[in-house]
């Protein structure tokens, strides 16, 4: 399949007065067209800073290095008339907190019509008349356009946020945790919305999440993320069924089944590797139970295991290369 | 919005009756006395216990508070003792002088420093901000007494460009406009600058810029919406200010408002005009006030008029 979003080895390091944040790690991920990957991590793996890399929208004091191609085209070299194209246009952004994410003093309509403007515009009676559509695709009805977000729910709201992200028939969609400040039930409406829009406009889709449970309904692709960079990558079957790096295993272990018999659910011990302070060799060896001298010392590199399934991990690259 | 309006204006006349309460009570705590004032000098004691009659002062002062409120709700805000003439004649004359400087002062100071604040706001760190910061820290520390001197002896007396008295021309209006409007162009700016700062960090301008919306468009536009309720309420607040209490630009610069009027009536102990002054001041601010809240009220939806 043609790739559409293609990032290699990029490295983010915040500068603090204090200190250097070491946010992503020499990260290298592909996304096809249609496709829809998962990225996976706890929260502080760098994976919103991923995401606004792509849009080329990092804060000034973030230092960056690698690249990341959009349509083969480098996103850090684009010149400003073709970034304004590319964001919202090409690239749509969803955000984590849908009640942060709305500006309050202006109605949910501009904020979709803003969009509308931006990327091909067309008479105000038509941008009008388009948003009218939009919100009812997210099962708002057309008459709450002039309405501020103060007067929606979160759900709505983040239900408006989806609205403006489609409005100009992005290519990417890129859901920064949609739905971690909603409730369950609500999750569960706007993942079922997301999956029937995307399934519907064959856009791809970037679902940052730190749930498995979203992967697994949403996605064909799943990477997991430790400490600024992608330890594990594979079909969602196949990782799920057979994690390999000691954290994917941690991570699957710490949720409960409900089929099977109960055992007690098991928590990777420590905590997520520090951004400032990143230990030598692999960043999760502190917290690894099988680790060895090797991974204190040597960074591991992503090596396939199997078809589509790459690992990040000296015990493995060993038993493929003897 | 209505019923908000009339519920507003019904505080603003208790306000207006506390302001004459203490107007009233002030002026009369003031040592001196009116009917001294009026008779020339070295009057006996018999004349001006006369004048003293003749002016209702040898009542109980309940007594007169009551004779002046009763007054002012028929529409009589009394008799000057200095100028001999009614009151309110001689407000409706200087009034205009002061709403005209007060006009040309806030819409200039607006002007000038709400987009210097947004330019300084969205460029933080750059000279644009730093010599904004600067102009702000020397505006906000500098005495308007001795700025009004200062402009003075600088354009007047020194190099003689500009006349430093009266009215009547444009060029009458620089000096006492630069005068007031320094300080306060330089606190908007503060504040503007400040709001922008804060706006721009928010989840939601970061998400504009997802969109692809220009930069300057976000700023002039989407941020700059959210930064205008605090300088909405400063613009007002000094506003009512100016009307009130521009005493000292226009006793410096002769500008024959009510802040001379004012200064002119303490001194003459002409209660009348005192407490009249003052209660019309204390309309200006209320109503001010009012409208201010009105506009923010439709800047931003959050702010329910309760």
């Amino acid at each position: 399949m043609e790739t559409l979003l293609s990032i290699k080895e990029l490295g983010v390091v915040y500068h603090t007065e204090r200190s250097k944040v070491y946010a992503v790690n020499g990260l290298s991920l592909e996304i096809a067209k249609g496709e829809s990957l998962g990225l996976v991590g706890e929260t502080g793996a760098g994976k919103t800073t991923t995401a606004l890399a792509a849009l080329n929208l990092l804060p000034k004091s973030a230092e960056r290095s690698g690249d990341i191609l959009y349509e083969g085209k480098s996103v850090f070299h684009m010149r400003e008339r073709e970034l304004l194209k590319l964001r919202g246009g090409e690239i749509a952004m969803i955000f984590q907190n849908p009640l942060t994410a709305l500006n309050p003093v202006f109605t949910v309509g501009e904020q979709i019509e803003m969009v509308l403007r931006a990327h091909g515009g067309g008479k105000n009676r038509q941008i009008r008349e388009r948003a009218g559509e939009l919100l009812e695709t997210v099962g708002i009805p057309r008459y709450r356009l002039k309405d501020y977000p103060g007067q929606f729910s979160g759900g709505m709201r983040q239900r408006v946020g989806i609205a403006a992200a489609l409005a100009s028939s992005p290519k990417l969609l890129i859901a920064d945790e949609p739905t971690t400040a909603l409730d369950v039930t609500i999750q569960a409406q706007i993942l079922e919305l997301m999956k029937e829009l995307q399934l519907r406009s064959n856009m791809s889709l970037l679902m940052i999440t730190h749930n498995l449970g979203i992967i697994s309904e949403l996605c064909q692709h799943v990477a997991v993320m430790y400490a600024g960079t992608i330890i594990e990558y594979g079909e969602v079957a196949k990782v799920f069924k057979n994690p390999l790096h000691p954290y994917t295993i941690g991570l699957l272990g710490a949720l409960p089944k409900l089929d099977g018999p109960r055992s007690r659910l098991t928590a990777i011990p420590g905590r997520i590797a520090d951004p400032q302070n990143l230990p030598p060799g692999c960043p999760f060896h502190p917290r690894c139970e099988r680790c060895q001298e090797e991974c204190q010392s040597k960074t591991p590199g992503l090596a396939a295991i199997e078809e589509k399934h790459f690992v990040s991990c000296h015990l493995y690259t060993k038993e493929v290369r003897p | 919005m209505f019923r908000y309006i009339v519920k507003r204006l019904g505080q603003t006349l208790l306000v207006l009756f506390c302001v004459s309460v203490f107007s009233f009570f002030l002026i009369r705590m003031a040592p001196g006395n009116p009917a001294v004032m009026m008779l020339p000098d070295g009057a006996s004691e018999e004349a001006i216990q006369e004048m003293e009659v003749r002016l209702g002062l040898d009542q109980p002062l309940y007594v007169q508070y009551f004779k002046y409120i009763t007054g002012v709700l028929k529409g009589d805000l009394g008799t000057s003792t200095a100028y001999r003439t009614d009151v309110a004649q001689i407000i409706a004359q200087r009034l205009p002088n002061t709403l005209a400087l007060t006009a040309v002062t806030v819409v200039a100071g607006c002007l000038f420093a709400i987009p210097l604040g947004i330019i300084a706001g969205s460029h933080k760190g750059t000279a644009v901000d730093f010599f904004t910061m600067l102009f702000a820290l020397l505006g906000q520390s500098m005495s308007p007494v001795w700025l009004a001197v200062l402009n003075v002896f600088v354009f007047g007396v020194w190099l003689g460009w500009l006349s430093t008295m009266g009215t009547g021309s444009v060029a009458h209006y620089v000096l006492p406009v630069a005068t007031l409007a320094y300080p306060m162009a330089a606190q908007i700016a503060r504040i503007g600058r400040s709001g922008m700062i804060d706006t721009l960090q928010e989840d939601y301008i970061t998400a504009t810029y997802a969109k692809g919306i220009r930069r300057f468009t976000v700023n002039w536009k989407y941020a700059f919406k959210n930064a205008l309720v605090p300088i909405v309420t400063l613009v007002g607040m000094q506003t009512g200010a100016f009307i009130a209490g521009t005493i000292i630009v226009e006793t410096v610069f002769s500008w024959p408002g009510i802040g001379q009027l004012l200064n002119l009536s303490v001194g003459n102990r002409d209660y009348a005009l005192v407490q009249s002054v003052l209660l019309v001041s204390a309309a200006f601010f209320a109503v001010i006030n009012l409208i201010v809240d009105i506009i923010n009220s439709l800047i931003d939806p959050r702010i329910n008029l309760r």
